[in-house]
């Protein structure tokens, strides 16, 4: 799967969305209003208790968004692909996949790229850009590249932990309850991580990333607390992501080689 | 009225083969008021905030999760499945309400809910985060009524849904937008008591308000004995006008899939 391949490919999956095209802006124009609803709830709230652990509305804003971003980045090269591996695999059409003179995952997760997720970036970007402006900070090239660095790495941890879930999907035939899990696990991240014990900061820290995210990377920028962890962490942001995605892709490989084709 | 039930009762135990799922039912609802918990505790605290205590957020936290696995979610895809397949047209031979097929359906999934996850969640999260007792006997008592309330709601909403689907196409996109309004205005998460004046007489406008923040109040009895009574007539009144708009599409749909063919 060459770049030039998946260019083409790119184009061919908006042609095919073009073909319904009031289709495709109706469904966007009800994502936006779907997480306008989100925002505005956190936006309420704010306006009525001033702050969520000493985060104001700007900074609890760009902390959301950055997870919303990165998790419409990751999920577009792995959500709907993962959720619907279970049914691929029981029914058997995932050999077709295994056939084709190219990486099983790569095939798999570009084919079924998914531009729908526009909606959410242009969703959360647009806010992330509004909390930027709001909060007048004076940042270097520096902190801008390693927002950026962040957001890419946050990307691979959101994709990595849905290729694990669906790495399971060759193991386990149902998936789709370990999906559902996982989002709401993702909503701890909506919210500033030292309101909540050490228990579940270790778990979002050590066992399930989430933290690396959002949190850490936007603590670090803002200069705001993150208790558990010191100030050199930073420099774990950009390399949890990496290292996440490449768990799930090993397993994710490791799955399909195990796999024997439970339909028929 | 038999068969209906018979339907309730075979959706009931179609789920019944996805028991081992309900162990991460019950970690997904534990989280979920975990979270409404921590936050609630990071804001109230030991303080009053409007008259209302961290306990009583708690009971309210505790109320709305569960609800959400009560209420009739999956309307619109069902029907959008069998607008896809051409099958809705069998459906519709069969000398049963289609409409009403779907809610005791539904209802199956409900139930199961209630006796597999609901039940054992909610003596989980009594036990680990405390809940409160109803406000009164009265209070329990209409509680129980606007969670039928809440129920029928959600079905009426649901269905309203895929029928609007007939003409878009689209179930998906209405139902991220019903989605976004359901958010806001059901109080599920922020209860309509913070909400600043302006918003509180838009979600009073709204029906929404049935699927998450009544019952609730009504439960902890932030809504008094005088009010309880006005309230279930407003949401009675809801069932009653979405109950005739959707008698009147369902009517129009049906012809329009006679123009589509199968």
């Amino acid at each position: 799967m060459t770049i030039q391949l998946f260019s083409k490919l790119v184009r061919l999956l908006l042609k095919e969305r073009m073909e319904y095209r009031g289709d495709f802006i109706l469904s966007i124009f009800a994502q936006i209003v779907a997480y306008a609803g989100d925002y505005i709830v956190i936006w309420l709230f704010i306006k009525k208790f001033n702050t969520i652990a000493g985060w104001t509305w700007p900074e609890i804003a760009f902390l959301y968004s950055l997870g919303l971003i990165t998790y419409a980045l990751g999920a577009s090269f792995s959500f709907v692909q993962m959720r619907d591996l279970e049914i691929q695999v029981k029914q058997g059409t995932f050999d077709s996949i295994l056939i084709k003179p190219v990486n099983p995952y790569l095939y798999l997760v570009s084919r079924g790229f998914n531009l729908g997720y526009i909606a959410h970036i242009s969703v959360s970007g647009f806010v992330l850009i509004w909390a930027m402006i709001e909060l007048n900070m004076t940042w270097t090239i520096g902190d801008y590249m390693y927002l950026i660095l962040a957001i890419i790495s946050g990307a691979m941890i959101q994709a990595g932990i849905l290729t694990v879930i669906g790495a399971l999907s060759f193991i386990w035939v149902r998936t789709s309850f370990m999906f559902t899990l996982f989002f709401r696990l993702k909503d701890f991240i909506s919210y500033p991580l030292p309101i909540f014990g050490t228990f579940i900061q270790i778990l979002l820290t050590v066992v399930i990333p989430l933290a690396f995210v959002n949190f850490y990377p936007a603590s670090y920028l803002l200069s705001n607390e993150t208790t558990l962890l010191p100030i050199w962490a930073k420099w774990c942001v950009p390399i949890v992501g990496p290292l996440c995605y490449w768990v799930g892709y090993k397993l994710w490989m490791f799955g399909a080689n195990k796999y024997q084709g439970a339909g028929g | 009225m038999r068969t209906y039930v018979k339907f309730t009762a075979k959706a009931f135990s179609k789920q019944l083969a996805y028991r081992s799922e309900v162990w991460l039912r019950l970690i997904g609802n534990f989280v979920t008021v975990l979270i409404q918990v921590e936050i609630w505790r990071a804001v109230i605290g030991s303080e009053r905030i409007e008259g209302v205590t961290l306990e009583q957020m708690i009971t309210y936290s505790i109320i709305n999760t569960l609800l959400l696995a009560l209420l009739l979610h999956g309307i619109s895809g069902k029907v959008d499945e069998s607008l896809k397949s051409g099958s809705i047209a069998s459906e519709l031979i069969k000398p049963i309400s289609y409409p009403l097929f779907l809610l005791f359906d539904g209802l199956g999934n409900t139930l199961y809910q209630l006796v597999f996850t609901v039940a054992p969640s909610l003596l989980i999260a009594s036990l680990y985060f405390g809940m409160m007792p109803p406000a009164s006997w009265t209070h329990l008592f209409a509680f129980l009524l606007a969670l039928l309330l809440a129920l029928l709601i959600s079905f009426l909403l649901g269905y309203l849904i895929s029928l609007l689907a007939f003409w878009f196409m689209n179930h998906f996109a209405l139902s991220w937008m019903l989605g976004g309004f359901i958010t806001i205005f059901s109080g599920a998460f922020l209860p309509i008591w913070f909400f600043p004046s302006s918003w509180i007489t838009v979600a009073n406008l709204l029906p929404f308000q049935y699927m998450g923040y009544v019952p609730a109040a009504i439960y902890l009895g932030n809504i008094t004995t005088q009010e309880l009574w006005q309230v279930i007539a407003v949401g009675l009144g809801w069932i009653a006008g979405l109950l005739i708009l959707v008698q009147w599409l369902w009517t129009r749909a049906v012809k329009r899939l006679v123009l589509q063919g199968g």
